[in-house]
């Protein structure tokens, strides 16, 4: 091999070279076997270490397909984890809060627990005192009510409809005047939470691009206080229902409907139903 | 989309030797996969650190795809074959552990951070894991260019570079120059180039005579 040879090669291998300058040389090469051997070890020199290169291209880009489909993967189990933690806490809540609904005396003022509560909204859906005597029937609202609510009971299309229709006619007449201020205080603590947790994310949000956390704790928060969030929105809708702020309502689901999130299908129905009920 | 994945979809190692040979990207990709799961689980050594292990895996990939290219594994009637055209008699994942454990041994030779292995009888310009019979071909052009493969396989890291830049991404000296700053002029990179190739004709030469 020759120094001197290596340049010429390179600009014949490259196509750098003219029209006229390609015949000359390819007519040099056939007369010179020193130059043929060079110019063929160094186009298969060229042509292997391009191939390599490109293969270690591609190894490259899945490579970053695949550890990124493992984020995704374990993104998605954490998530499910969470549908299914809440799913089981709503099972086990459910088993607890069925008996008590079912034992309960309607429209009385109790302690404020959750299944007295569910009863005197229930009773309010019914919006007549006459029905205070159904006490079967007024349970199955309950019940029907508590899957529009966020609760584990029939998802029957008919039943929604129907307590629709209540929350329509409805004038939502609390038994006594501070329970209205109850919820109107509670409204306004769900707000606070929600304005705190929005804060939060946004920090979140600058300490991963400051980089003092990982993309992966990053998201894990952000899966969380969505879930927070979401919460919070349902509870403030069922206390926007109740205390008849139909346009707050409405404004709420329609933005629920169009966020990804746990209640955006329920949100979604409850909209459509409402609007078609109006 | 499912949340729920129980396994990874698999094809037989057949339909993978097929497909990377047919260059289909789709099968390259999976079997890609496979082998870097598989590496992931399997394949730990002490001391080599996570750029050793990159650099083996890298290797071993680029390896493997060789010898499927190059037909040392094929596919016959269905059938996956390797030397001699007898079948396989392990699964595609073993093999490829079995040229990783190669490229394993070559890279301590090059960067020994534990005592040198004991190199006996081994041929002139071979090492401890080269497969001296890969390298029988009736075909001398394609010996020649399967050793010529191999070698650049395992060349150095500068030259390595040298002749990716120059010759796959067709840069100029002057650019080469910026991205090697190692080297003050062009006269310097072109002679480190000159002498790579040298060196491998060279290797190419001293193994096949």
């Amino acid at each position: 091999m020759r120094l001197e040879f290596q340049d010429v090669i390179d600009r014949y291998l490259l196509n750098q070279m003219s029209e006229d300058e390609r015949m000359a040389f390819e007519e040099k090469c056939a007369s010179n076997s020193e130059l043929h051997e060079q110019l063929e070890h160094t186009r298969n020199v060229k042509c292997i270490v391009s191939d390599r290169s490109k293969m270690l291209e591609k190894f490259r880009q899945w490579d970053d397909e695949y550890e990124e489909e493992k984020k995704v993967s374990a993104h998605k189990k954490r998530v499910s984890l969470y549908w299914a933690s809440g799913a089981a806490a709503a099972v086990v809540v459910g088993c607890f809060l069925f008996p008590a609904v079912n034992n309960s005396e309607l429209g009385s003022m109790g302690n404020g627990s959750l299944n007295q509560e569910t009863a005197q909204l229930g009773g309010h859906v019914i919006g007549s005192n006459d029905t205070l005597n159904r006490t079967e029937e007024t349970t199955n609202r309950l019940l029907a009510k508590n899957d529009i609510m966020g609760g584990e009971g029939n998802n029957d299309s008919q039943i929604r409809e129907e307590q629709l229709l209540y929350f329509g006619k409805d004038t939502i007449k609390t038994h006594k005047s501070d329970r209205k201020e109850e919820l109107e205080e509670e409204l306004k603590g769900i707000e606070t939470e929600i304005n705190k947790i929005s804060e939060k994310m946004r920090g979140l949000r600058q300490q991963l691009n400051s980089e003092g956390i990982s993309q992966e704790v990053y998201m894990s928060m952000v899966d969380l206080f969505g879930y927070q969030k979401d919460e919070l929105n349902w509870r403030r809708l069922q206390i926007l229902l109740n205390l008849n702020q139909r346009n707050e309502a409405m404004a709420l689901l329609d933005k629920m409907r169009h966020n990804e999130g746990q209640y955006k299908t329920k949100a979604d129905s409850l909209y459509k139903a409402t609007l078609n009920h109006e | 989309m499912s949340i729920f994945r129980i396994s990874p979809k698999r094809y037989t190692d057949a339909e993978y030797v097929e497909g990377v040979y047919r260059n289909d990207p789709t099968m390259g990709h999976e079997l890609y996969n496979l082998c870097k799961r598989y590496y992931d689980k399997n394949f730990h050594k002490p001391n080599i650190g996570s750029e050793g292990g990159k650099d083996i895996l890298q290797s071993s990939l680029l390896a493997l795809w060789d010898n499927i290219r190059s037909k040392k594994l094929y596919v016959e009637d269905g059938l996956l074959k390797g030397k001699d055209g007898n079948p396989f008699t392990c699964s595609i994942t073993t093999y490829f552990i079995s040229i990783a454990h190669n490229q394993y041994l070559e890279w301590i030779r090059k960067n020994p951070i534990v005592p040198p292995i004991k190199l006996e009888k081994i041929p002139e310009g071979f090492s401890e894991g080269d497969d001296i019979e890969f390298f029988v071909d009736d075909d001398e052009t394609l010996r020649k260019r399967k050793i010529l493969s191999y070698r650049i396989n395992h060349m150095t890291k500068q030259c390595s570079k040298i002749l990716t830049l120059f010759y796959y991404e067709e840069k100029d000296y002057d650019e080469i120059m910026v991205l090697l700053p190692t080297f003050q002029s062009k006269d310097a990179i072109k002679t480190a180039k000159y002498k790579c190739l040298k060196r491998l004709r060279e290797s190419v030469i001293g193994t096949c005579y």
